[in-house]
Order: C-alpha cells, then structure tokens, then sequence
C-alpha cells in the first residue's frame, strides 16, 4: 500500500491536483480502517414517548435481549436489555414457568427486598410492589437519580453505539445492549 | 450538673444508635445478583453503582427510598459484589473493597490496579476471583496485547489485597462462587467448573463447550446460567457432571 503511494508521488510533482490525490492517498493509506462488528454490545439510544415513565404489566413475552438476572425465592427476575423484566417461577427448577413481563424503559439493574423490586428506569429509581402481579404498585421514584448521558452520543463513551434517529424523537438516555452492525462509534 | 445530664443523654443517644444496627429484619430479606450487578441490596440498603458514583439509599419497611449519600469514584466502574460488611467494586481499571458502617456509608479501604478490561468480581472470605477480558469488552473494541484471564487475590487483610495467581482464559465473564467451586463463563466458548481449593493449582473439572454463558447465579439447588437469549438451570450435585435441569427461552 505504502509503496503505491510513494509512485504516485513521483510520477507528477508538479500537478497539484495529484498532489492532492497523493495527500488523499496517504491518509487512506495510513488509516486504520474501523472494521464494523456484526454484533457487539455497545450502547443505544432510549428515545422519550410521552409516557416513559409509565410502567406497566403483561403477560410473558419471549426472551430478545438478556441482560442481568437476579433471584429471590421462588423468583428469577430477568431483565430485557433497555426495555424491562422478565418475572419467572421457578419453585420447580426443571419447570420454570414464565409469570409476567414488567415494561420499564430505559432499564439495566434491579434488585428486590421483601415484596418491593427495586429498577432504574432512565434517570430515575422507582420502587414497585410486586406481591400482586394483577395489580402492580409504584411505591416510590425517585426522580433523577442516575445521570442521562448526551442527546446526540453517549458521554463518557468509547465504542459503538447505534446512531441517533432524529425523527424517533427526543434522546432521554442510552442503555447497553447487543448492536447489529454499529454505523457509529466514538 | 446540666453538663453531666447532657453528658448521660448523649450516651443515651449513643447507645439507641448501636441499638439501630441490629441484625437484619429477615422478613423482608433481600435476594441475590450475578456477578455484573450494579445494584445490590445489604441489609437496609441500597446501593446503586454509577461509572464513577457510588449511591446509597435506605430502605423504608414500605419499600420508599430515602437518600443516604453518594459518592464520587474514578471512573470506569462496573459491577459491585456484597459480602458480609463489604463492597468489592470491579472497575474497568482495577478492583475497590469498600467497608460498610452501620450508617449504611462505605469507606474505601484498598484498590488493586490493573490493566484496561471489563471484570466482574466474586469473593469469599479469603479470595476475590475477578475476570478481565478485553477483546469483545464493551467501550474498548481495540483489541490489546494483554490476554483475557482469571485473577485471584487474597484479600484476608481488605488493606492491603495481594495477588496469588492468573489464569489465562478464553473469553471470561461473569462468575459465580460455591464453596471451593468457581463457575466461569467464557461466553460463546461455555461455562466452566473449576476448583479452586488450591488457588495457585486452579483445575478445570468440568466445561460445557455448547453453552452461551454470560453470567450465573448460584443457588443451594441449582445454577442459574444466563446467555444472550435462554436462561439454563443445572443441578451441580456432582461438579464435575453438571446435570440440565430446564431451559427458559420462551
């Protein structure tokens, strides 16, 4: 690469335009191209609805995206990368049974003390009552806890991310999740 | 004469503070997270990590939260670990041990650096296991010299944690401790089993190559493994001869 380069330097020294393209060259010579993952985790973009912070309750619905688990007799809580939990029973462990699915945008971590699960959602941490699936209690959110990285790239970041779609709306936060071929990067 | 009633009622004080860090009220118990949790729960408390900021949050008999403190860490954490009255944190940069006041507030006690690398952390007692892996690590996709292995540390004296032994390995993630055996997932490459009873003479002594592990949970009766889309459940009985109980994918 290096030598090609180099001859087209000296075949025409004085035509700037191949100057030019000799600059060129040389820069896409030395680059060290970025090579696209077909997968990868990196971060994407939590776009605001006008309800985010509503959470509510359905009933299963197929594992996409795995992200943490965490357990609580005779629960497995299962989080959905960036969308919510996963509840499961698994009083028998040859038979788990999938219980319900708690949306909660923007959501990585949980954790659970007595009846009370506790979840980021974006920037906030909410406390759900979850001793009656059919009718599921916020007990407490506390706004603002976490802090929302950039609108239009995650702060502190180096790596992939899935570009931001303007017309998906406001960015309110980035989750971690498996990209499928990143056109971005930082 | 006033001095020393004001004197008596600060012990008083004093003493319903002591009063206040009674055991843990067992009724509402927390349960348990894998080794790439960011939250985790110690008695009372709550305690949510950040890149480079430790929250923690008491918890009312209601589940309502109230702020108890935060502070501010170098950055490039990634996961927290409880064990009895400490914190191990496992950073992009090294590992903290962190002890816990009755207050619910941490203190640093030590770090121990090391190279660049996403590592989860698991300890016990004696040892902490921490995984460092770099080439698929999210936020460092440049794939660096040093290679992807397991690192054991005594941490008997949490002042002063020391290196015993590293492990190479494949693609290590997250890891789970039960007794003198380590489940390690290796990620696409499987999980694991090793025995760690001897930790400068580490085995494997079991692995399950067609397994996509990222993380587990170990219970008293069966381990939880988590991949990017199934849930498995084995019964380890027999370590050396996990046994598939169940898989949940819906």
């Amino acid at each position: 690469m290096v030598f090609s380069c180099a001859h087209h330097l000296f075949r025409n020294m004085k035509n700037t335009v191949l100057l030019l393209l000799f600059a060129l060259l040389l820069t896409s010579c030395l680059e060290d191209p970025i090579t696209i993952p077909d997968e990868i985790i990196g971060l994407a973009p939590v776009y605001a609805s006008e309800n985010w912070q509503e959470i509510t309750i359905t009933g299963p619905r197929a594992i996409e995206n795995l992200g943490k688990i965490y357990y609580k007799n005779p629960y497995i809580f299962a989080t959905e990368r960036g969308r919510g939990i996963h509840l499961i029973n698994n009083t028998d462990p040859e038979n788990p049974l999938p219980l319900a699915f708690i949306q909660i945008a923007g959501n990585s971590d949980l954790a659970v003390r007595g009846q009370v699960l506790y979840a980021n959602s974006v920037s906030d941490l909410v406390a759900l009552d979850i001793s009656n699936l059919d009718s599921l209690r916020v007990v407490d959110r506390q706004v603002g806890v976490f802090r929302i990285n950039g609108e239009a790239y995650p702060e502190n970041y180096n790596g992939f991310f899935e570009c931001v779609d303007p017309n998906l709306g406001q960015v309110v936060g980035w989750y971690e999740t498996t990209l499928r071929q990143p056109q971005c990067w930082r | 004469m006033r001095y020393l009633l004001l004197l008596l009622m600060c012990v008083q004080l004093a003493g319903c503070e002591q009063d206040a860090a009674a055991p843990v009220d067992t009724a509402s118990s927390s349960g348990q997270g894998g080794s790439l949790a960011r939250f985790t729960i110690v008695g009372n408390f709550l305690y949510t990590l950040e890149l480079d900021r430790l929250k923690w949050f008491a918890l009312a008999a209601d589940g309502s939260l109230t702020a108890r403190g935060e502070q501010e860490l170098s950055a490039g954490k990634e996961t927290i670990f409880p064990l009895d009255d400490l914190l191990f944190v496992g950073a992009t940069d090294g590992l903290s041990i962190f002890q816990l006041a009755a207050d619910g507030s941490p203190t640093l006690r030590s770090e121990i650096r090391h190279f660049a690398a996403c590592d989860p952390v698991v300890a016990n007692e004696r040892y902490a296991y921490v995984t460092l892996r770099l080439e698929s690590c999210a936020g460092l996709f440049r794939p660096m010299t040093a290679e992807d292995v397991l690192n054991i540390y005594d941490v008997q004296d949490i002042q002063n944690p020391t290196p015993v032994a590293s492990y190479p390995m494949i693609d290590p993630r997250g890891l789970g401790l039960a007794g003198n055996i380590l489940f390690l997932c290796e990620g696409a490459a499987g999980l694991k089993v090793l025995d760690v009873t001897d930790p400068l003479a580490v085995t494997t002594i079991d692995f399950l190559a067609n397994v996509h592990a990222n993380d587990v949970i170990v219970l008293p009766a069966s381990l939880l493994v988590i991949g990017p889309q199934a849930i498995l459940q084995y019964d380890y009985t027999d370590p050396q001869r996990l046994k598939l109980l169940s898989t949940i994918s819906l």
